[in-house]
Order: C-alpha cells, then structure tokens, then sequence
C-alpha cells in the first residue's frame, strides 16, 4: 500500500498538468487579487455584482462561478476572507476537479494500470493509494493558493489583518476536507466511467453550479411534498464548500457528518468497482 | 515430472453472448516457455488477461503456484504481464517509466533500471519521453517494464509485435536466458509459430476460444520433420521388419500409418523388405509438415 501511494505521488509530480495548472492558477490569483481594486472601484462592475447577488435568493439563476472578495473599510484584507471568497467560490474545486480527472484516469488511459494492476493483492488499495495522491495536492493547491493570495494582496498595496489562530485553522481545516472530498468524489467517478470526458464535464457542471438547478427541481419538487424547508445542497459536499466561511461554526458538525459521508460513500462504490471490473 | 505453475480449469470467458475463451484447460510447467498461438481473436489475449490478473473468468478457475481461489491473491505478485500495447506513461522516459513500477515494488537503486534498459536494449535512449518512441522500442520498455520485481511467471502477449528482425532476434535471446538463467517460466502468445517455434518448449494451440492441441517442442518436431510415411495393413510386422532393417528411430502412428524419421533416401528398398515380408503397404512416400500448415490444420474453419 506504502509503495503504490510512493508510485501514485511519483507519478503526479512527474504529471505535466500537476504543474501547468499549479502555475496558471498561481499567476492567475496574484493577478486577480492584486487587482482586486479595480473592481471594486468601478461603478460597472459593481452595478453587476449587486445584480448578481440580488438573484442569490433564486439558485435556478446563478449558474457560473461568481468571487466576490470583500474589502475593509480602512482597504485591508481579512486574511480568511481571501482564502474563503475563491473556495466558496468554487474556483479551487474547480481546478482540484480538473487535476483529479487528468490524474485519476492517466493510468487507465495509458494502459500503464496493466503492469501492475494484475500483481496488486487488494484492489481497493488502488483507489486509497489515489485517493492520498488527491490529498496530497489538496494540501499542495492550498499552500500555494494561499501564498499567492497574500502576494497579490500584497502587490495592490493592502494590507491583511490576520483572524484569530483558532478560527483559520478551523475554516482551513473544513474547507480543505470538503475539497478533498469534492477530488474523492471525482476520482471515484474517474474511476467508475473510466472516461475523462465525462468526469471532466461532471467536475465542471458541479463547480460552476450547473448541479444547483437540478438541486433546485428537487427542494421544489420535496417541498410539494411536504418538506417545507427542503434544500438538498446543505447535504452535498459542493453546497457546504459555498457556505463554510468565517461565521459558520454552527455548521461544524453537520459539515463534518456531509464530508464523512460523502468520503466513505465515495471510497466504498470506488473501491467495490475497481475490485469488480476488469482492468483492460 | 516437473512442477505445474499454472493450470486452468475449463476457464470461460464471456463478453455479452460471445464467449471469447470456451473452457480451456492448459498446464504450464516451471521453468517452460510455453507458446500459446492462434488466429487473430482465437481468444489468446483473453486468457493471458484472466492469468495476469486482469480481467475475472466468466467461469471456471485456475491455479497459480498451487494457489486457487482466494488465495490466488497471495502470488499475484509473483505474475507479471505485458497485455497487448505497452501500456506507458507518454510524458515520462523510460528511466521514470521503469522507476515508477519499481517504486510499486519497492525496488531501489539506479543500477536496477539502468540494467533492465541495458537488458532490452534501451541503454542509450536518455531523456526521450515514451510518447516520441518508436513502436519496437515501446515494446522493449514493455518488455523492460514486465521484467520487474523479477517475477516467478511472465506473461508475454505478442511481445515481438512491431520489432525489426534484428530486435526479434535479441528479445528472443533475451527471452530464452532469463528463463534459463532466472528460472523464470514464460507464457508467450503469437500467431506467427514460425518465430515462437524458436523459444518456446511447449505449445498451446488456440481457436475460437478453444485449446485445441498442446504440445511440447519435441513432439511439434515430430510432427512437422521430414519423414517416411507408410500406410500398411499389419504395422507389427511392418515393425519387426524396420527392426530387422536395422532402423529404431520409426514410430506406429496408428492401425495403419508407420512414420520412419531416418533411412529417406531408402523409400524403395524399405517398401520392398515390407511386401517381401507380407505387409501390405497401400502408400509410402517421403512427407513432412510445415509449422504453417500444421498450424493451419490444427485452427481450420
């Protein structure tokens, strides 16, 4: 098991797109955050976010990614507030989903899962040796998202006051486990279809909220049937991922329970489905 | 008798309605290279992806090291497989290729890939990523990627597919000493028996996901040698004549066919010792059979 997550992060790091999409989204966030200003300065631009969020109360509508990264009165930065405005939204899950798609099904792609998938004594141990490979950059994309944030920040000439330690941790903490969640769940999926068309589709459809209309038809569909207050996205991992912010201790636990499920749900069909199938 | 790594049992294979191997039974002993050949889609593929460990029979079962059944799982390890194209990592070399499989075998140090390239003859190819190689030397990294961890049973499909004649020439070379040196048993298929027929010790003739002849290299010898062969009414006559002639290397084929593998040039005096002696003989005649025929005769529609 050991060896195969040694082999797995040999290989992801040796993958051209583990860099490329490191790099772009570097960039792309200094630039962006350092640019931050220009936003929200101009009158067009924030004529557009306040329509934007006028449609919040009717998901059907707001489908693409939409970052909103709000400034303090006195032009800095809260530093949670750079971190959760582009998880919730959704622009690290959407690039998670993309590395996890082109990293998970390599190997079934390239046929290099025949020279070892016949030796392994467990196959299970495939999906978990994958799974700690999307773990791993997890971590990685977060470290640099972070870095970068506070650079871009840094270079549109704001400062950044720091959150209590306790609660950057905690916000740290769920998001990264609700995106790593979110990779699981693409790579189980990766490695059901064995297709990287329809996984990469189904990452973007759930990072850019296409999945919010058909959970909308749902909660509208539930609440005919009597559940009042149904809202089926505070039961998905991508839901939690839009609502935990600095202010959402409240949800702790039942995010915690979402992730859990979802994670174990994720590995179990994942796993029962590389064991069953053949290989080749 | 040797040991028997490998034998099957009435092993299937079914795709929808088409049963792509239809219970085979074969027997694989230690040390061998055995020869699996056939036809394009005579169900060779399917069966060394059921033995790699690839793909699950439909039915039946087989057993590997004297292990069947769940604890099959225990000596996968020790079977290694190159299944129709090598399958390779495009962006990487040969060297990260090798190095990532080691890893999964928790093989370490340079030496060890750097001999295996050497040993398929792709010392010199350096930063080359996999995906600008040419066909014969992805078979080789292939080839090269089948060898680690140094397995008990290599599953070879097709393995010369896509060489040049020169590299033909060193796979086999490559083939026959590390089954003689390392002791490793090796499960080759082709359709083309000419070229297995120069490293294989037993065969397994596939059609239409049946095994439909095994033999070993001697007796596909045999059968495919220049020989005399007389059609006689009392072959035990026949052979204390051929005895009395002073010719041993014969053998009584069946009731009625004597096939005498020495004496060629001798047709004629042999029939005659035979009828003088009161065999009659119906037809004699100098034969053989070539490997394509014999291969042919044996996968006939």
């Amino acid at each position: 098991m050991l060896n195969m997550i040694r082999m797995e992060l040999y290989r992801m790091v040796r993958m051209k797109s583990f860099w490329v999409i490191l790099i772009i989204v570097g960039v792309m966030n200094v630039i962006t955050v350092s640019l931050n200003d220009v936003m929200m300065d101009s009158p067009e631009l924030q004529q557009a976010l306040e329509a934007t969020q006028a449609k919040e109360d009717d998901p059907v509508s707001n489908i693409g990614m939409s970052i909103t990264m709000e400034r303090n009165e006195d032009g800095s930065y809260g530093f949670l507030e750079i971190i959760t405005a582009a998880a919730k939204g959704m622009l690290c899950a959407l690039f998670i989903g993309i590395f996890t798609v082109i990293f998970a099904t390599a190997d079934f792609n390239t046929g290099y899962i025949k020279n070892y998938g016949g030796a392994v004594k467990h196959r299970w141990h495939m999906v978990a040796a994958k799974g700690t490979a999307v773990l791993v950059y997890t971590i990685m994309f977060f470290a640099l998202f972070i870095a970068s944030s506070c650079l871009g920040v840094f270079i549109g000439g704001h400062k950044i006051v720091m959150d209590p330690a306790g609660k950057i941790f905690e916000v740290l903490c769920i998001q990264g486990l609700l995106h790593v969640v979110f990779g699981w769940i693409i790579m189980s999926l990766c490695v059901i279809v064995r297709n990287n068309l329809i996984s990469m589709i189904v990452a973007c459809c759930i990072s850019m909220h296409v999945f919010t209309v058909l959970y909308s038809l749902a909660d509208k569909g539930l609440k005919k049937l009597g559940w009042k207050e149904a809202a089926i996205s505070n039961y998905t991992v991508s839901g939690r991922i839009m609502q935990y912010g600095i202010d959402s201790s409240k949800i702790l636990g039942s995010t915690l329970v979402v992730a859990t499920i979802f994670a174990v749900v994720a590995f179990a069909i994942g796993s029962l489905c590389v064991t069953k199938k053949d290989l080749v | 008798m040797s040991e028997i790594i490998l034998q099957t049992h009435d092993l299937r294979k079914v795709y929808g309605k088409q049963a792509a191997v239809d219970g085979i039974d074969l027997k694989v002993e230690r040390g061998a290279i055995y020869g699996l050949i056939g036809k394009n889609g005579a169900g060779k593929t399917t069966t060394l992806k059921m033995i790699g460990g690839l793909s699950a029979p439909t039915s039946g079962s087989f057993t590997l090291f004297g292990k069947s059944g769940a604890d099959l799982a225990n000596v996968r390890g020790r079977v290694s497989s190159l299944i129709e194209d090598p399958g390779l990592f495009g962006n990487m070399t040969a060297y990260e290729n090798l190095k990532a499989k080691c890893l999964y075998y928790g093989i370490k140090g340079d030496d060890y890939i750097n001999n295996l390239l050497a040993l398929v003859g792709l010392a010199d190819v350096g930063k080359k990523k996999a995906k600008h190689f040419s066909l014969g030397m992805r078979q080789r990294l292939g080839i090269a990627l089948a060898m680690v961890g140094e397995p008990d049973l290599l599953v070879l499909d097709e393995p010369i597919n896509g060489l040049d004649p020169e590299g033909i020439v060193e796979i086999r070379d490559m083939l026959t000493k590390v089954s003689k040196e390392k002791g490793i048993t090796i499960l080759i298929s082709s359709h083309i028996l000419e070229e297995l027929s120069k490293v294989a010790t037993h065969y397994g003739i596939m059609s239409k996901g049946r095994l439909v002849e095994q033999l070993t290299a001697e007796e596909l010898s045999e059968k495919c040698s220049l020989r005399i062969e007389a059609v006689v009414d009392r072959p035990e006559l026949a052979s204390t004549v051929l005895d009395g002639l002073g010719i041993t290397n014969y053998k009584v084929v069946d009731k009625e066919t004597i096939n005498i593998m020495e004496h060629l040039d001798e047709v004629a005096h042999i029939n005659r010792e035979l009828n003088a002696a009161g065999v009659l003989v119906s037809r004699i005649a100098v034969n053989n059979e070539s490997l394509e025929s014999f291969f042919l005769s044996r996968t006939a529609d």
